[in-house]
């Protein structure tokens, strides 16, 4: 049993004071690979162990297999994939997948990158006349929501009411029963209630309508797997809306971040585009936009680096500390586009590897490449910049660069 | 001169030849220079142009995609090597070091990797062998015959044997919309390999893509036309078939009679060595400068109560060749065994075949995960009580967690649940038809008495 | 050169410059996750849910796509040969 480490590590980790630089903390509670955490629960921070549990098929990635319910866990009547275990999970996903990728939709993101290029390309001409810019508000976060309604068939005007939604969501996902007020859980519970209604209602009018959108694909299909329930693709449709957005926006954020706080590599991706490619990788390793799997459960007894974890308990991966691990990556703290060997867990593994990954990864390298180019002179105002409160999807709320003078 | 000095000298400008310059070879060549070889490096292959990959030649290039010069391999780097090729080894001199070309000439050097890799078994009659239409498959010659012939819309092909490579014929066949017939001398598809229950899955897999599918057959004779073309295949049981192709595709014989008067324990079974890739003379005793990698070599593993395995598979040609190159210019102490867990893939049928350890090192399979009638599954494998193996359809992401167990040696059956159980979770046996592990035994003849004049004298393979 | 009985063109690197894409996938590391065959259809191609086939010499007028694919690998299985001159025997015969 490895109980060395730290008390209250996790609680420090979690704590908003760290959101700016949770790394050294990340490097302190790799000294215990699995950690047993006061309330029985695990926490895994190192890269073979975390990969070793990722394709462990007796880890459940459905709450419902805890011993202690989650917090919160009302009000999802069905869940998601990402919270589900096969064969359900490799059902839903597979049927999702049919219109969003191969092998049934191949050619689907290769033929929206015009669409990606002119909504990158609108976005910044808005701001090349401006002296001061958020890059969050300005930018990483329209662009992505615009792909994604586009993607889904959810009208873009509607997003002042969603984005609401899922704001009050993500907070609720790090509910504390020890310091937060129940109202942050119940608006959670409500937000989650409020956005399936919606999504329910745009479902309601695309049955019997085929479009190109992923609401009336699902809506209307029927592929070897037959078609899914109303109820099973409102929840698809609510998981693809808040993953759309709210991590890619995190992803742009921190390459700009991390771009200006080295303006050697910010340099040389202006004269040299396809660093792109390997760049967003190691951004995807060194300031990923999803930190933590928070709640996934034993099935059955696991053991991991000697450690016996009993059956119901909670797991939580600490994926962004495996992806700095020294004993899988030289210099882990350095930020190096020309990094080799670069296998991050900047999207997990296993089978709940992140569904929209690829378009993520176009997105960003357009973004970045795009940004990069059409905005030069440009300075961080705030460095580090205010963070969202959130330890799980870690990113800057607000971005501010100001543009110097000529 | 101390041996340390002799390495540094080696390295500096030793005389390396890789005898067989495919995968293993290629991968072998670059780790040398990787490691800092700077000698001669000279690269033999029977086969004209660079170093192509096999794998495809059974896949894409069948269904007419990637066209069969396509498939040369990517280079991890330079290699500077004078490049022999299109004439075969036809012997190895241990008391001069020298390689001998089958045109005469000689290659001198100071270490020698052999990495001949295996040929395709022919038709056991010349002639029937001989007619338009019949073909095997191993390299990029034979791929672009048999595509060819597959374009021009054949009435029937006759796949002969339904291992891996018959099986994934038989489903671009079925892709390109081609009536086929798989004859099976086993009771199924891939038992020899997987074992009789997942023979039985795969059996299911060619009759639901439409494969006229005959097991427990012999395939006696191949009947052509006046013009030499075949017309028709006849059964033992005397009934016949008509078909325009036929592929023979019975397995693969290792390349080593070229080491038939070499003093090396090398045979059909493959050429001896230890797990640092160096082979074995005749007496068992382990030579210095003679290095084996890839589908020839015949290695023992420790996993595996060290038996002596040889394995034709993609990854180990890799890792071995590595491993040997390593070794070849690494002093004793630096020297590294190669230890990997086999890993082993097949596509067919739209399915993602894939096994970690030796199935066939098994008494019992049981079936762990997912469900057989869908076709997405693993299935662990076990032996006296540990798993040794596992096999995956279309459900490869799990595959490595039973790469641990077998590292592990941990217990068979695997005795918890995991979420996605199987109907049925009770071990059954393995059943193979036969003791395929050690594959075709050898027979030695020893002569002397006292210990310094013992001697293996001949090898001779029995039937 | 020690080698006796030349006769066959052995090939350096400063003779041959050959700019196409060469690609290798280790089937054995993939675990069928599928990013390349998003992120370069052409060169990389599902057969079913989780295998792969792929254009192991594909046209460079796909380059940037395959080496998008490549970096997107989560097992990193894909080898491309970005070497432009190769020490390449492609005329190598016997003479």
């Amino acid at each position: 049993m490895t109980t060395t480490e730290t008390p209250g590590l996790l609680r420090r980790i979690l704590d908003y004071s760290s959101r700016a630089d949770p790394y050294p903390l990340y490097a302190e509670l790799r000294k215990t690979p699995v950690a047993r955490q006061d309330d029985g629960s695990y926490v895994i921070s190192t890269y073979r162990e975390l990969t070793d549990i990722l394709h462990n098929p007796h880890l459940s990635s459905d709450t419902r297999n805890l011993s202690q319910p989650m917090a919160g866990a009302e009000g999802q009547t069905a869940p998601a994939f990402i919270n589900l275990d096969p064969p359900e999970h490799d059902r839903l996903r597979r049927m999702a997948m049919r219109h969003f990728g191969p092998p049934h939709t191949p050619a689907l993101l290769t033929g929206m990158e015009p669409v990606l290029a002119t909504t990158v390309g609108g976005l910044i001409d808005d701001l090349t006349d401006k002296e001061r810019i958020d890059l969050v508000d300005d930018f990483a976060y329209p662009f992505p929501v615009t792909v994604i309604c586009h993607l889904l068939g959810v009208p873009r005007e509607d997003e002042p009411r969603f984005h609401l939604w899922v704001n009050d969501l993500i907070n609720s996902i790090d509910y504390d029963p020890k310091t937060d007020p129940k109202e942050k859980l119940d608006k959670g519970v409500q937000a989650r209630m409020d956005l399936r209604e919606y999504l329910g209602g745009l479902l309601a009018q695309r049955h019997g309508r085929p479009g190109e959108d992923l609401l009336s694909r699902l809506a209307n299909d029927d592929g070897p797997d037959g078609r899914m329930t109303d109820e099973e693709i409102v929840s698809t449709a609510n998981l693809l809306l808040i993953a759309g957005h709210e991590t890619t926006v995190n992803l742009i954020t921190n390459g700009m971040l991390t771009l200006l706080r080295h303006p050697q590599v910010l340099q040389r991706l202006r004269g040299e585009p396809d660093l792109v490619v390997p760049l967003v990788e190691e951004l995807l390793r060194y300031e990923p936009p999803v930190h933590i799997i928070p709640w996934r459960a034993a099935y059955s007894d696991i053991t991991v680096a000697d450690t016996e974890i009993r059956k119901g308990s909670q797991i939580m991966l600490m994926l962004a500390a495996g992806s700095r691990d020294p004993d899988r990556f030289h210099d882990p703290d350095r930020f190096d586009p020309d990094r080799r060997d670069n296998q991050h867990l900047g999207f997990g593994s296993g089978i709940h590897l992140c569904f929209g990954g690829p378009l993520a990864r176009r997105e960003t390298q357009i973004a970045l490449t795009e940004l990069v180019r059409r905005l030069d002179g440009i300075r961080l105002v705030d460095d580090p910049p205010p963070y969202r409160r959130s330890p799980i999807l870690r990113g800057p709320v607000h971005l501010h660069v100001e543009r110097s003078a000529g | 001169m101390t041996s340390a000095e002799n390495l540094q000298a080696f390295r500096r400008d030793g005389r390396i030849v890789v005898v067989g310059a495919s995968l293993a070879g290629l991968r072998a060549a670059e780790t040398l220079r990787e490691e800092g070889f700077t000698g001669s490096l000279t690269m033999i292959g029977d086969e004209l142009g660079e170093p192509y990959d096999r794998p495809p030649l059974s896949k894409q290039v069948l269904t007419g995609w990637v066209p069969a010069g396509n498939t040369k391999l990517p280079r991890r780097r330079e290699i500077d090597a004078e490049w022999l090729l299109g004439v075969p080894a036809d012997g190895l001199d241990l008391a001069a070091n020298h390689v001998h070309l089958a045109d005469g000439r000689e290659v001198p050097f100071d270490r020698v990797l052999i990495s001949t890799g295996v040929r395709a078994r022919p038709w056991f009659v010349e002639s029937e062998a001989a007619l338009d239409g019949v073909f095997v498959v191993r390299t990029r010659e034979h791929a672009e015959g048999l595509q060819r012939a597959l374009a021009a819309g054949p009435s029937r092909v006759l796949v002969i044997g339904a291992g891996f490579t018959g099986s994934e014929i038989a489903s671009i066949c079925r892709e390109r919309d081609i009536p086929v017939t798989v004859a099976e001398l086993a009771p199924a598809p891939l038992v020899g390999a997987l074992g009789a229950m997942i023979g039985e899955v795969a059996a299911d897999l060619q009759r639901a893509h439409g494969v006229d599918l005959r097991c427990g057959v012999k395939v006696t004779q191949l009947e052509g036309d006046a013009q030499g073309r075949l017309r028709r295949a006849h059964f033992e049981d005397g009934t016949t078939i008509d078909a325009d192709v036929a592929v023979v595709a019975l397995g693969g014989i290792r390349n080593t009679d070229w080491l038939r008067s070499s003093g090396l324990a090398a045979g059909v079974w493959g050429i001896a060595c230890d797990t640092g890739c160096r082979a074995l003379d005749l007496n068992g005793l382990v030579t210095d400068d003679i290095f084996v990698a890839g589908d020839v070599a015949r290695c023992p593993n420790p996993i595996y109560e060290y038996r002596l395995i040889s394995l034709e598979h993609w990854a180990n040609a890799v890792e071995q060749a590595g491993v040997a190159a390593h070794n070849m210019v690494s002093a004793q102490a630096d020297r590294w065994p190669h230890l990997t867990i086999p890993l082993f893939w097949s596509i067919q049928f739209g399915v993602n075949i894939k096994s970690v350890g030796v199935p066939t090192f098994a008494d019992e399979v049981v079936v762990t995960q997912g469900s057989v009638p869908d076709h997405r599954f693993v299935a662990a494998y076990g032996y006296r009580g540990r798993v040794t193996a596992a096999v995956s359809f279309n459900n490869a992401k799990w595959l490595d967690h039973y790469r641990r167990l077998i590292e592990t040696a941990a217990p068979f059956p695997p005795p918890c649940p995991a979420p996605d159980q199987p109907a049925d979770m009770k071990p059954v046996p393995v059943d193979f038809p036969g003791p395929v592990l050690l594959a075709q035994g050898a027979t030695v003849v020893v002569t002397g008495h006292d210990p310094s004049e013992r001697r293996v004298t001949a090898v001779r393979q029995h039937r | 050169m020690r080698r006796s009985g030349a006769g066959f063109r052995a090939r350096s690197s400063q003779s041959l410059v050959v700019v196409e894409m060469r690609v290798v996938v280790d089937l054995s590391r993939c675990e069928g996750y599928a990013q390349c065959a998003f992120l370069a259809p052409d060169a990389f191609r599902m057969h079913g849910e989780e295998a792969l086939m792929y254009d192991s010499n594909p046209d460079d007028a796909q380059r940037d796509r395959i080496l998008r694919a490549a970096a997107a690998c989560p097992v990193q299985a894909i080898l491309v040969d970005r070497l432009e001159g190769r020490d390449a025997p492609t005329e190598a015969s016997p003479s």
